[in-house]
């Protein structure tokens, strides 16, 4: 299964949908980087508004993920974190680090202006 | 049962949402058109929830709903008192071992937060079988004594944690993830014991109190 990237002007939204397994990881980091290096995108926006569970699997993938696009001169924001799920990864230990987040996706937009 | 399904929800909501609600739920656990899939049952119903949450609908019409569907089918009051036994042999199988301990835990009574907190865990536990060791299950154990609770047992037959208690204290930090899973599950959980032997394999039991 293949997660959509969509370009909006100068940035990408990505929004995952499902729980993602190991072998998409790799393939969806590959798309985001490509995506960033050839088109320029200075924002890359992580919608996770469908996410029902964050393990500590998927929030490593998020941290990457914003680790590869800050290396490639992109802010990532992620959006639409469910309270019950944030209060799971502080009680779990887990940090988003190196990635903004925002409530919405109108307000990503915002700061990534 | 599909028939069954899409009858109340289209008393509900309307035929043409119901039949797209269905379809994408039927979709999701890549059930072939006109297979009925029953043993996905409680899956499917927890898919549809997820819907008609995304519709703009108030959480009241929600559980209304979602009571009228439950009711037509015994077998969602079974799922509150029998024990679960899931085999955990792909990645799939975490989407669908968190799916069913969410469910499980929402039957019991538990609070949205605490079905989080107990699908966050199973779905640590499977991924750490599936990475670790390849196959394994996973068993969901209500437990109905004066305090409710949700035992959760997965075993595996692996070659077992060689540093258990530097991953626990946290001095162990692996570049895959074990520790902090493993720490992240006795964090969300009330009670968590590990067993593991060299070569053997590996027990780890957690319970959550319904509070």
């Amino acid at each position: 299964m293949k997660v959509p990237l969509i370009k909006i002007g100068d940035k990408l939204l990505v929004s995952i949908q499902t729980t993602i397994i190991d072998s998409v990881v790799a393939s969806l980091r590959e798309d985001i980087t490509n995506e960033i290096s050839t088109s320029g995108v200075k924002g890359l926006i992580i919608d996770l508004s469908s996410i029902d569970i964050i393990d500590s699997f998927f929030c490593r993938m998020i941290n990457d993920i914003g680790h590869d696009a800050r290396i490639l001169g992109a802010k990532t924001v992620v959006v639409g974190i469910k309270p019950e799920l944030a209060i799971t990864l502080v009680q779990m230990g887990m940090e988003m680090r190196g990635v903004m987040t925002s409530l919405n996706l109108n307000k990503a937009l915002e700061i990534l202006k | 049962m599909k028939e069954k399904i899409f009858s109340v929800l289209a008393e509900e909501i309307g035929e043409f949402k119901a039949k797209a609600i269905l379809r994408g739920a039927y979709h999701y656990f890549g059930i072939e058109k006109d297979k009925e899939a029953e043993d996905l049952l409680l899956p499917i119903l927890e898919r549809v929830r997820l819907s008609l949450n995304g519709e703009n609908l108030k959480s009241s019409k929600v559980d209304g709903v979602m009571r009228r569907l439950q009711s037509m089918f015994p077998e969602v009051k079974r799922v509150q008192t029998e024990e679960e036994h899931i085999a955990v042999e792909s990645e799939e199988d975490i989407r669908m071992a968190q799916m069913r301990a969410k469910i499980k835990a929402q039957a019991l009574g538990f609070n949205g937060l605490d079905q989080t907190k107990i699908a966050t865990t199973v779905a640590e536990l499977t991924r750490n079988i599936i990475k670790y060791v390849g196959k394994g299950t996973v068993t969901l154990i209500p437990l109905l004594a004066d305090e409710r609770a949700l035992k959760i047992v997965a075993e595996d037959n692996g070659p077992g944690i060689t540093n258990l208690s530097d991953v626990l204290s946290g001095a162990y930090d692996s570049k895959q993830g074990l520790g902090m899973g493993l720490l992240a599950i006795k964090r969300l959980m009330d009670s968590f014991e590990v067993e593991t032997n060299s070569g053997v394999g590996t027990r780890i039991v957690v319970i959550k109190y319904i509070k």
